[in-house]
């Protein structure tokens, strides 16, 4: 059964109440949740079934459960964006605009999940609320900064959850925990009631068990937003549907160069492989990938840490540890650096988007590897030790850069690695995510894309 | 573009001063290494000479 479906039999309270129950019984676990939204979680699963046995329609997402990376405002909670300090913020007035949209469709919030802390990190090694567990190895991170959201999914908790990637933060735990997300194109979605980390460059986006499922919680969260200056999308672009309708005519390639140097030779195997189903055979080089990633780690260290400055100043010790010299060496970044790297993005777009002339969609690795382990401070990538936590970016950055849409397909699990799962970014030109989800279908088609399940003994 | 002078803890605190921060000692070493880092990453962006053409992204719409 499609676990993002319309609901016709059984009550969907009496669903809300085992998956409440569920999340309660095994989140100890894991970790993914800060928050359980119980009382309104019923409220809405009554209503629901109050329309359905009406004869109403409960709309396309009706008694789904969903939960949301705890940057999203939640009327009558304190947002909290992974953070000590805003526990001491006052309840939000409002939700988020996209929990409206999908409180509207049908879908049922059950509570919000774990981050890092203002989402400055790739793994969800949280000091406050402690490091989200991988569900397929709980001794590795489920990465981050939208962990919880992933690991939920992974652990099937939920079948839908929303997260946040300024820099990777759904691909990479999309990739680490097998299971599907989508960064789509900057300015698409709303961010409109979210707590901001880099407003040049944040995006928001949902993780489902389902490709259909991603595709159906998209379809119901697009449309501009007031609330979002950013978001201003050329026009509603409803894609469920899309997967199923192949790749012929669609010229794919897979990204090399610095899309191969920077990813163990398992992952690039395998990123082949599944290229191989779909008689991908082409390939490209993207130009200036290691400047645009450069680009995206100066803008994010710059705009942080103003974001925070007034708290770094006066509260520091109140940061999460594995933040707190990022944010106050960001805080010191010459103006000029900061400009140049927003200048020097503006060049590489034009060079980024000329690509698009030749080629309709990019397959490139998500990570440079799977999840390393809780409190690994290095990993090796080539045979290159360095520093883990920044590096796991290393791929994702130089896409979110250009704001380009992205799919993150859970694409199997590396023996090599523990059997861990890894991930394949499908890129497609800005606005066309559509293409995304046409060769994100191709790949599931082809049995080369899946929601990877926890093994029985995990 | 490039920094005169390298980074290091005195140029981290003069800076700091600058900015309104104050760096708790036993932080000190962890962000003058996090912004030698950022320092090291910047370089080539710093080198790139680009033409008027190449605006500040995003552009102001009032």
């Amino acid at each position: 059964m499609d676990a993002v479906s319309t609901i016709s039999n059984g009550s969907i309270t009496a669903r809300i109440e085992n998956v409440l129950a569920d999340i309660r019984a095994r989140d100890g676990a894991i970790n993914a949740f800060v928050d359980i939204t119980e009382a309104r979680a019923l409220a809405q699963a009554r209503r629901v079934d109050a329309a359905l046995a009406a004869g109403r329609n409960a709309g396309p997402l009706a008694g789904v459960p969903f939960a949301v990376k705890n940057l999203f405002d939640v009327k009558g909670l304190a947002t909290l964006a992974g953070s000590k300090i805003n526990r001491e913020l006052p309840p939000a007035a409002a939700d988020a605009t996209l929990i409206t949209r999908l409180e509207a469709a049908g879908a049922v919030l059950v509570g919000t999940l774990n981050m890092d802390e203002y989402a400055y990190g790739f793994s969800t090694e949280n000091t406050h609320y402690g490091a989200t567990r991988n569900p397929h190895r709980p001794e590795h991170v489920a990465g981050g900064s939208s962990g919880g959201s992933a690991a939920a999914i992974a652990a099937g908790l939920v079948p839908l959850t929303l997260g946040s990637d300024t820099n990777g933060s759904i691909r990479v735990p999309s990739s680490f925990c097998g299971v599907w997300g989508l960064k789509p194109t900057y300015g698409r979605l709303s961010r409109g009631g979210t707590f901001p980390f880099v407003n040049s460059l944040d995006h928001v986006g949902p993780f489902a068990q389902s490709l259909a499922g991603l595709a159906a919680a998209y379809d119901v969260m697009q449309g501009p937003d007031p609330l979002d200056p950013a978001c201003r999308p050329p026009q509603v672009q409803f894609v469920s549907g899309t997967e199923i309708k192949g790749i012929e005519g669609l010229r794919i390639a897979r990204a090399t160069g610095y899309f191969e140097d920077n990813a163990e030779a398992e992952v690039v195997e395998r990123v082949k492989e599944s290229c191989a189903r779909i008689g991908v055979t082409q390939t490209i080089e993207i130009p200036h990938a290691a400047l645009a990633r450069a680009a995206a780690f100066v803008i994010t260290a710059s705009e942080s840490a103003q974001l925070h400055l007034v708290n770094l100043k006066s509260r520091a010790e109140d940061f999460e540890p594995l933040i707190r010299d990022r944010l106050l060496a960001g805080a010191l970044i010459p103006a000029a650096w900061y400009l140049q790297a927003q200048r020097v993005r503006r060049w590489i777009h034009r060079q980024f988007i000329d690509i698009f002339n030749s080629v309709d969609v990019i397959l490139a690795p998500a990570t440079p590897r799977p999840a390393q382990r809780i409190g690994q401070e290095t990993f090796t990538v080539r045979g290159i030790e360095m520093l883990a936590r920044p590096n796991t970016g290393l791929l994702t950055q130089p896409i979110s850069c250009i704001g380009l849409p992205v799919i993150a397909a859970p694409i199997g699990t590396l023996d090599t690695f523990g059997g861990l799962p890894v991930g394949m970014q499908i890129i497609a030109a800005p606005w066309r995510e559509d293409l995304c989800f046409r060769v994100a279908g191709a790949l599931e088609h082809a049995g080369a894309a899946t929601f990877i399940p926890l093994a029985s003994n995990s | 573009m490039a920094v005169e002078t390298p980074i290091d803890e005195a140029w981290v605190l003069a800076a700091a001063r600058v900015a309104g921060l104050a760096i708790a000692p036993a932080h000190v070493a962890g962000v003058t290494a996090n912004l030698v880092r950022i320092e090291q990453i910047a370089r080539p962006l710093n080198a790139i000479e680009l033409d008027a053409s190449d605006e500040i992204a995003p552009v102001w719409t009032p």
